[in-house]
């Protein structure tokens, strides 16, 4: 690659010349990972972090699995148990989705707006390379005295105050994910707002860039909450403050209120990105334009915007007056109108479409199905009093896994298999792709759809152990989740075989694709619109 | 019942045809094991009015729910069929349609405004706990559920009865495996309880489905709830906010039992834990009232004034320094004797008069104006009591 | 949305980075006053109030910033 000649076009905007010229002739092996500065690498890097968390999560996730197959304590204790349910969580929020759409934004936001590179290409690194170290103290925490953090990702005090060394890492490692977030989310505003290519108007930008711009606002607004909240916490624990402990004054509800004012806009933080992606496969696919662009554009930015109004939902269980109840519900439910707009303009994208099925395309349309499943029992968990009965039950479970997995994960997958052939200019096996998808789409459904009976019929989330009247359907769900886990190593070999031996793809391997990075040659070259393209 | 168990069997044959045949076919060879129980897969039968609602808008709701996803998914398979490529389908080239747009806004708002109106209704009758026939603290302690009469003057901690031998797989698991406890709660039918849900170390959550309430139990803040169980019986329910390590061993059972056998349980239970009957017009010295009044204390007044006496504000005021312990005897008893009630609503600080005998709050009263920082140097006799109680 | 001012990608390297440096400044001063902020809200007696003010700071900011860069 770097036989590629590269000149410094008049729009040339890396920020650091220096940074530039290592791309010239950029080392070899490891070190030309850690040094890059080159969006495409550290793309690369976020989404294989990304893989490599969303299977360690997932292993904890089967080693819950595995004891719940039947009631009664068989493989872990108690207290590990919760562990794993908290380090699952935690993982697959920050280590796995989270990355992985920032992979997709570090590949695809400059190639969609025409700018050669991020605007600030040395921070970029920066932001990748954190992420590892928080992952390994996040792992670190499973080997300290007390174990890893007990107290669920939502971490409450005052359980998260009682606990062991283990929090002490967690705190350091979201600090530390923060930052990195924070950090990307600086350098992809800056690059949407600043690098656009000439004639590319914000209301002609691919709307997977405004998903991502929108997203990243959000991180800029709830990430530094986030850290605000855990600081505190860190001080209650060590420093004999008390802003979360009721006998020294503070309230320990106040910690949920700062949590979900930083959780509920992160829900959005994990679903926008797939919004995009999913509004930029459909119309591919379908041969036609995506329907209702601008419409889609307001309904994001009103999803934003509501879902700073609506954290409390998360909390009707903790007492609060009826005047509180009945505005955090109406708020919520009122975010089913944005919500629907989207749907039915990707179910009109594809009406009178000209429709195609590759891999990509079927994860697009599960995503859809199974989002909007997920999106009605956030509606039935909107109403008050159900979610009072539903609140902390696999029904909750199900709901965000049904938005999580089937959604945001999905569309990740869908995006792999579309931008697959352009990032590594070869194909994968559409055959085994579409395999990969029909596996995952049924093992998913085994898997969740029975936490929704088991919500219903009174079982809570977060047990190790449970009443024996449950036993038939996390059974089911034990059996769907490994055959889910089992499913994504076939993801890995595809992607690797692709990679690795791939036939040749063409510039454009998708008859329906118009955004920008299909103009460009199959594969990438290593430094790509250093003279800004001419936007009709 | 038999309306609602129609409508359970319609949706979960829905919710089959939804999840596809194969979720039927794992589920139908789990079933044909004998040794497994009856498959469950919807909200427990309720057996309160607040129950109730819940149960019929979760079912309105997931109905509304399954039209629309009815209509919006066949089109979008429709569409899969019909405007396929290799049906030679040419793609139609339309990007938006402002009716349409404006059209698919307006109807899932009305939509939401038929969801919100009953939802309504029901979080205002949830909220309401005023007027209750029985009030009772519930307290979560890691991991057991603390349950006090107030009006009634006793109570127990309820523990889990499931041996350990069953949960760590060594002997077979028992009919109400992980719910079942030593002592249930007792109420009687028929009847407005009030729950008053506190915590004594992180947060818990107090849950009984049948009953439609859950509430969270935070330490140094009290909430309410209230229920009332129509029909007797033994409910269950589980602690359902992650608490530590026994989180999932720390289940709520409640006894619902008729007013009478219920007025026959209480008493036992207030004479196995009634002091001897004290002669209420001894008078007392000061130094012997302070040290019952400190024992007095330490099992009614502490869990919410605490052992310094310095309370845990906003909820529970101290007592330390406090004008009600260190100013007249007169308010000090009425407070102790009356309870507080704030804008016509019972407060945490309950009526004791009914709970304790007269030397007791003598004692306790006595104790409060002597500890701590409070120096009054008063002795407050037995017969102040009687008299300021009349 | 089409506009006859020149485009981003036009001025001149030096102007472009002085840019985005002042964007990323903005960016990182609000994350800074959010973080500093939510823990000083706690100090504040009514710290629902001033989380409150804090929320709606971010939903103003939000609509500023998207709101400018629409005309380009």
């Amino acid at each position: 690659m770097s036989s590629i000649p590269h000149h410094q076009g008049p729009g040339h905007a890396i920020d650091d010349a220096h940074a530039h010229d290592e791309h010239a002739h950029h080392p070899g092996g490891i070190m030309r990972w850690i040094t890059t500065t080159n969006h495409k690498d550290i793309g690369t890097l976020y989404l294989w972090f990304s893989f490599i968390m969303f299977i360690a999560g997932g292993c904890l996730a089967l080693t819950i699995r595995t004891e719940l197959f039947h009631p009664g304590l068989q493989i872990v204790d108690p207290e590990f148990f919760n562990s794993l349910t908290t380090l699952h969580g935690l993982i697959m929020i920050f280590g796995a989705i989270m990355p992985a759409a920032v992979g997709f934004a570090n590949w695809q936001v400059p190639l969609m707006i025409g700018a050669p590179d991020m605007a600030f290409a040395r921070m970029n690194n920066w932001s990748f390379w954190l992420l590892p170290f928080a992952a390994v103290l996040l792992f670190a925490s499973f080997f300290v005295p007390g174990g890893a953090a007990a107290g669920g990702w939502t971490l409450y005090a005052p359980l998260s105050v009682q606990a062991g060394m283990g929090m002490d890492l967690t705190i350091f490692a979201i600090h530390i994910m923060g930052a990195s977030s924070i950090m990307g989310s600086i350098n992809i505003i800056t690059t949407i707002l600043n690098l656009r290519a000439p004639g590319m108007t914000m209301m002609k930008m691919p709307l997977f860039v405004w998903t991502w711009l929108i997203t990243a606002y959000l991180l800029i607004a709830v990430m530094p909450v986030l850290a605000g909240a855990v600081t505190m916490l860190l001080t209650d624990r060590h420093f004999g403050t008390s802003f979360f402990n009721a006998a020294g004054g503070g309230d320990p509800v106040m910690f949920q209120h700062i949590f979900w004012f930083f959780g509920h806009p992160e829900v959005y933080i994990m679903i926008l990105p797939s919004f995009g992606i999913v509004s930029t496969i459909l119309p591919a696919f379908s041969r036609k334009p995506l329907f209702g662009y601008a419409s889609m554009v307001y309904a994001t930015s009103s999803i934003a915007i509501l879902s700073f109004i609506v954290w409390a939902h998360h909390m009707f269980t903790v007492g609060m007056p009826a005047a509180g109840q009945l505005f955090f519900m109406y708020a919520t439910m009122l975010i089913a109108v944005p919500t629907g707009v989207k749907v039915f303009n990707w179910v009109t994208t594809m009406w009178k479409g000209s429709m195609t099925f590759e891999t990509p395309m079927l994860f697009a349309i599960g995503f859809i199905f199974l989002f909007t499943m997920g999106g009605f029992t956030g509606l039935v968990l909107a109403i008050t009093p159900v979610d009072i009965q539903l609140q902390d039950t696999y029904y909750v479970v199900a709901h965000f896994h049904y938005v999580l997995v089937a959604g945001s994960l999905f569309a990740f997958f869908g995006g792999v298999y579309y931008w697959l052939p352009k990032w590594s200019g070869r194909m994968y096996n559409e055959k085994l792709g579409e395999w990969h998808f029909w596996l995952t789409m049924i093992f998913f459904n085994v898997t969740f759809f029975p936490m929704h009976f088991l919500g219903l019929a009174g079982m809570p989330r977060r047990v190790p152990d449970y009443a024996t009247q449950f036993t038939d359907w996390n059974m089911v769900a034990t059996i769907g989740a490994y055959g889910f886990g089992l499913s994504q190593l076939l993801f890995f070999y595809i992607v690797l075989s692709c990679i690795r031996s791939g036939p040749p793809a063409p510039a454009k391997p998708w008859e329906g694709a118009d955004t920008l990075e299909w103009t460009l040659p199959s594969p990438l070259p290593y430094h790509t619109f250093e003279t800004p393209p001419a936007i009709k | 019942m038999d309306r609602a168990n129609t409508k359970t069997r319609m949706r979960t044959a829905r919710r089959f045809a939804k999840a596809g045949c194969w979720v039927a076919s794992i589920a139908f060879m789990l079933a044909a094991d004998p040794s497994l129980a009856a498959l469950v897969y919807n909200l427990q039968t309720p057996v309160t009015p607040i129950g109730e609602q819940i149960f019929d808008l979760h079912t309105y709701i997931l109905w509304i729910c399954v039209v629309i996803f009815v209509c919006v998914f066949s089109v979008m398979f429709y569409s899969i069929f019909a405007h396929r490529k290799s049906k030679g389908h040419q793609a139609a080239q339309f990007h938006e349609n402002t009716l349409v747009e404006v059209v698919w806004t307006v109807i899932p708002f009305l939509i939401l405004l038929f969801m919100a109106i009953p939802a309504t209704e029901t979080v205002l009758a949830m909220k309401d706990t005023s007027v209750p026939d029985v009030t009772i603290k519930v307290t979560g302690y890691q991991w057991k559920w603390g349950y006090d009469y107030l009006d009634e003057g006793f109570g127990f901690v309820s523990n889990l009865a499931t041996p350990y031998a069953q949960i760590y797989n060594q002997e077979a698991k028992g009919e109400h495996y992980l719910l079942d406890v030593d002592q249930p709660l007792v109420v009687p039918a028929g009847k407005k309880v009030r729950v008053l849900i506190t915590a004594g170390d992180v947060i818990h959550s107090w849950w009984v489905p049948a009953f439609g309430v859950k509430q969270d139990a935070i330490p140094g803040f009290v909430r309410d709830s209230w229920f009332k169980a129509e029909k007797p019986g033994i409910y269950r329910g589980q602690c359902a906010e992650l608490c530590g390590k026994e989180h999932g061993f720390m289940p709520v059972v409640v006894e619902v039992k008729s007013q009478e056998d219920y007025s026959k349980w209480a008493s036992e239970q207030k004479k196995k834990s009634a002091p001897a009957a004290d002669d209420p017009n001894k008078v007392w010295d000061a130094k012997e009232l302070a040290a019952r009044g400190e024992k007095v204390y330490a099992a009614n007044c502490l869990a919410c004034h605490q052992a310094d006496g310095k309370g845990v504000p906003p909820a529970f005021p101290p007592l330390d320094g406090s004008k009600v312990a260190t100013g007249p005897v007169a308010a000090h008893l009425d407070v102790v004797l009356n309870g507080v009630v704030k804008n016509g609503q019972p407060t945490a600080m309950v009526a004791w008069k009914n709970t304790l005998s007269p030397t007791d709050i003598a004692a306790v009263v006595t104790y409060e104006r002597n500890a701590w920082g409070n120096h009054v140097g008063d002795a407050v006799q037995p017969a102040q009591v009687a008299s300021a109680k009349r | 949305m089409q506009t006859a001012t020149p485009q981003p990608q036009n001025q001149p390297r030096a102007a472009q980075k002085a840019a985005s440096l002042r964007i990323a400044l903005v960016l990182l001063s609000i994350a800074a006053v959010f973080f500093g902020g939510v823990i000083l809200a706690q100090y504040s007696g009514a710290p629902g109030v001033g989380i409150g003010v804090l929320g709606f700071a971010i939903l103003g900011f939000l609509l500023v910033a998207i709101g400018r860069n629409l005309r380009k």
